[in-house]
């Protein structure tokens, strides 16, 4: 029904890789939930999310997020999002110390390689 | 007496004055003389020949004048010249004697004829005198049988009269004189002969009437027969109309000798005629309205006061008390003053007559109407009651498709006329086909209204508000007795922000082209909701409405950028869109494409329009400019009101429009629909939307534009996105509960800060957010200064945010 956002879902040597495009708000973020979950019950590795090309999200986003890293640690996978630099997301994530919990990258290649890394690494 | 005495002009009396030479007379002549021949040669005695002279000049006067004188001369000749006579003659004696004899014969002779001559004179005076008295005889018996004959003439011409209403007449050659009058026409008079004759006529004829009919007596030389017709008021207190015939009476000579004829009652011929008229008037006036309240008044009109004085329609309402309606007096002052009285002194009127109709569905008559004491009311008011007092009363029920709708109730009030029973039957035929007129006018106006409910229904309830710009619509059904039609306009905002416009109209009028209407609007929206370009939801709105409903619609769908300040739309055989700049110029889309539901292979071409600021978008559909396309040149007309309207910016443009080009209801119906780009970019921000999820972005939109107009870079505009994001969303999502209520965000700048408020009249629970914990803190980290005030009437959050600061 909206494009508002679109989360794109892909594999990349076994690590599942979700690309959100767009604005997740209050309204859409239910979607971005049931679409991490379903990635996640693939048993690899470990999960990226990649947030560059995200527009614009808030604390339910952030919050989703740390919660999900939570729960995949529970099941020794790993999560690593990606968000350049000088990009909208890493200084929404800056502000909210989410780095503290769970990692961010300054590129996709970085990101999944932190999660290739064997647990403990 | 007339006819007499010109019969008698026509009897000739002859008298012949001549003796006539009889032919036995002159036989006799001669056998006589020769009878003497044979006795003067027999017996030549001389005494006997004076004898035979006095017996030939005897005969010779019976025969006559001439013959007389004729045979004295033959005798004298044939004794003188006898040989007797002249063997005498010679003596002197016998010379005498003879002589003495002719002269005596002749003296004699004359005289005898001059005896005769005059007693034949006296003989033909005295058969002349007998061939008079004859005569006289003759004419007086003629006389005495045409008098008879008369006599018969006259007493049949009576009797034919008198049974014939209202008898017949004769009229004196001056055309004043009464010379007969018909006891019957005098009795319905009650005058004699002599009262009519001195002016008592005009007495019971009405004045108009009278001198109508005089006008033609005036003009009555002009030909043989006369002809005229008047109303009369019997000493009966009836009206009766008669028409007057007559001919031309002429003397010998052919001058008038004044006019006879009869009186013919035609009373019930002329009020056959009148009630027939009446009934093809009434039909074709009830043929004309379509409004149960207009049909009553103009039957009204129709039967007030040709057939009755007054009337009064009850009509049964809906919960079948009977309600007073209607009353017409043929004197409008006082079918106002009636209008104005209370209800139950209108019931004094005409009493409770009409309700026992209504119930025994029975038509009622009252020859006469007990006068009704005064029951203290205001005594203008009882005047009016007095004034309306009928002399007498039909009530008929008003029955249309077996259902009593009310009861019509007629009086004869102030006039000679009085209802009978022969009356009932016609108050039943004008009352059926008013009920029948009336009983339609309802069906179709609830037709009608059923169609109007479901077409303003089919319409969009309320408009999307979109900050800096603004959205307007106008709807008018058409004329009050034309079906409505399928006209529509939509508005609404797409998931994006941008916003859709959709107008349109479907051929054909009434409920089923409203239903089509409500269809297609709906498969526009839906269609749009999908985010297909303009093009393609008219393409898909084509090929649906050609797969499930044949119907020609034309269209258009257009997409607002709110950002851009751009109109891209698709049109299908509709008026293309109108654009006027905050200087009055006026830009135009271009029609290409054929109405909806007609090819399934159409294509819609897109064009697009700038909006600048100021300036306003018309859609509109074709009923509005046919509204004046009357008038010389009504393009120019509807140029000059957009360019006046586009300049007014304290008014609703739609109804602005619609109130300039359109005066009466519209023959067909009309749709507006515009949207104004705010004149100066976005400094002052307030909205208010439902606290649901899907506002937050449109919050957003409107104040990302803001920001941009405040002067913000895109990168703090990201950021502060979010913060306010924070605050709005903890309203939409906790401020309530389970309780529906709205956001309210007003955004100002004010000396070099960004201010914002969101409030709403529930509750703040900072503590209970969804953010984990996140949402208070990424708040502040972006806008440090956030001030909450919570209180009973709800919670206001303002933040306040220098433009020029830089958000770490």
């Amino acid at each position: 029904m909206t494009n508002q956002a679109e989360f794109l879902t892909s594999a990349v040597d076994g690590v599942r890789v979700v690309a959100i495009h767009g604005e997740v708000d209050i309204s859409n973020v239910e979607g971005l939930k049931q679409c991490l979950e379903k990635a996640g019950e693939e048993r690899g590795p470990g999960l990226v999310v990649d947030l560059t090309r995200a527009t614009y999200f808030d604390s339910r986003t952030i919050a989703l997020l740390a919660d999900f890293a939570t729960k995949m640690r529970v099941h020794r996978q790993r999560i690593a999002l990606v968000a350049p630099a000088d990009g909208f997301a890493a200084r929404i994530l800056q502000i909210a110390g989410l780095p503290l919990i769970v990692p961010a990258f300054q590129s996709a290649a970085d990101a999944l390689n932190s999660v290739k890394q064997p647990t403990g690494a | 007496m007339r006819e007499l005495a010109r019969s008698s002009r026509g009897i000739t009396i002859t008298v012949d004055l001549q003796p006539r030479v009889r032919p036995w007379i002159v036989a006799a002549f001669f056998l006589l003389m020769a009878g003497l021949a044979l006795i003067d040669y027999a017996l030549p005695t001389v005494a006997l020949r004076p004898l035979s002279f006095i017996l030939v000049i005897a005969i010779s006067a019976v025969a006559g004048y001439r013959l007389g004188l004729l045979s004295a001369i033959v005798a004298a000749v044939l004794f003188t010249t006898s040989e007797t006579a002249s063997s005498f003659a010679f003596t002197q004696q016998g010379f005498v004697w003879n002589t003495f004899i002719i002269a005596a014969t002749l003296i004699v002779a004359v005289l005898l004829v001059e005896v005769v001559r005059k007693r034949s004179l006296a003989e033909k005076a005295a058969l002349t005198d007998l061939a008079n008295a004859q005569a006289e005889l003759e004419g007086i018996k003629q006389s005495r049988e045409t008098q008879a004959a008369l006599q018969r003439a006259e007493q049949r011409y009576t009797a034919v009269g008198e049974s014939l209403p209202f008898g017949t007449w004769e009229v004196g050659a001056d055309g004043r004189r009464l010379l007969h009058m018909s006891d019957s026409y005098c009795e319905l008079f009650g005058m004699t002969r002599e009262e009519l004759e001195r002016g008592g006529w005009q007495e019971r004829v009405p004045a108009d009437d009278a001198k109508h009919f005089l006008e033609l007596w005036e003009n009555r030389d002009k030909s043989d027969i006369f002809e005229g017709e008047y109303r009369v008021v019997g000493v009966d207190g009836k009206t009766y109309c008669i028409l007057a015939r007559g001919v031309r009476l002429t003397n010998g000579e052919g001058e008038t000798a004044g006019w006879a004829g009869f009186s013919l009652d035609i009373t019930e011929r002329k009020r056959t005629e009148q009630r027939l008229a009446l009934l093809s008037d009434l039909g074709r006036v009830l043929s004309l309205s379509l409004e149960p309240i207009a049909t009553i008044e103009r039957a009204a009109q129709v039967v007030v006061p040709r057939f009755a004085d007054w009337l009064a329609v009850d009509l049964v309402g809906a919960d079948q008390n009977i309600e007073r309606g209607f009353i017409m007096h043929y004197d409008d002052s006082l079918t106002k003053a009636a209008r104005d009285l209370s209800n139950a002194d209108q019931q004094a009127l005409y009493g409770p007559m009409s309700v026992s109709v209504i119930a025994k569905k029975e038509a009622q008559l009252l020859e006469t109407v007990p006068r009704r004491a005064p029951n203290g009311s205001a005594a203008g008011q009882d005047a009016v009651i007095d004034a309306f007092h009928p002399s007498s009363l039909i009530a008929v029920p008003l029955v249309a498709r077996g259902q009593t709708l009310g009861a019509l109730t007629l009086a004869t009030s102030g006039s000679t006329r009085q209802f009978t029973a022969d009356d009932v039957d016609f108050a039943n035929i004008i009352a059926r086909r008013i009920a029948l007129a009336y009983d339609n006018a309802l069906l179709y106006e609830r037709e009608r209204r059923v169609a109007d409910i479901f077409q303003r229904a089919s319409l969009p309830s309320t408009l999307p508000k979109i900050p800096g710009i603004s959205i307007d619509a106008h709807y008018e059904s058409g004329a009050k007795e034309a079906e409505i039609g399928g006209d529509w306009y939509d508005a609404f905002q797409l998931a994006d922000g941008r916003l859709g416009l959709s107008i349109g109209d479907v051929a054909g009028k009434g409920l089923q082209a409203a239903s089509i209407m409500s269809t297609v609007r709906l498969l526009i929206r839906a269609t749009a909701l999908e985010e297909l370009t303009p093009s393609r939801v008219l393409a898909r709105a084509n090929q649906l409405l050609l797969n499930d409903r044949p119907a020609m619609v034309t269209a258009l769908f257009g997409v607002v950028d709110p950002e851009e300040l751009t109109f891209t739309c698709s049109i299908a055989g509709h008026p293309p869109p109108l654009v006027v700049s905050p200087e009055g110029e006026i830009s135009t889309g271009v029609p290409v494409a054929p109405p909806l539901g007609i090819a399934a292979d159409a294509v819609f071409p897109e064009q697009s329009l700038m909006l600048p600021l100021g300036s306003l978008l018309v859609l509109y559909t074709d009923g509005l400019i046919e509204a004046k396309r009357d008038e010389l040149n009504p393009e120019e007309t509807f140029a000059k009101v957009l360019q006046s309207v586009a300049g007014m910016h304290e008014v609703n443009p739609a109804e602005a429009i619609a109130a300039r080009l359109i005066d009466t209801p519209p023959s067909d119906d009309v749709a507006i629909l515009t949207v104004r780009a705010a004149a100066r970019p976005l400094l002052e921000l307030d909205i208010t939307l439902p606290a649901q999820p899907n506002n937050g972005r449109i919050f957003r939109q409107a104040l990302r534009r803001f920001y941009l107009a405040a002067g913000l870079s895109e990168d703090k505009i990201s950021l502060l996105q979010v913060a306010i994001g924070e605050t709005i969303t903890n309203s939409i999502q906790h401020a309530y509960g389970v309780r529906a209520g709205a956001v309210r965000v007003r955004g100002r700048v004010e000396s070099g800060n960004l201010v914002i408020e969101i409030s709403d009249t529930g509750r703040w629970r900072a503590e209970h957010e969804d953010g984990g914990g996140y949402g208070l803190q990424i708040l502040k980290g972006i806008v440090p200064d956030v001030a909450i005030s919570a209180g009973e009437n709800g919670t206001v959050v303002r933040l306040t945010q220098p433009i020029g600061r830089v958000i770490t």
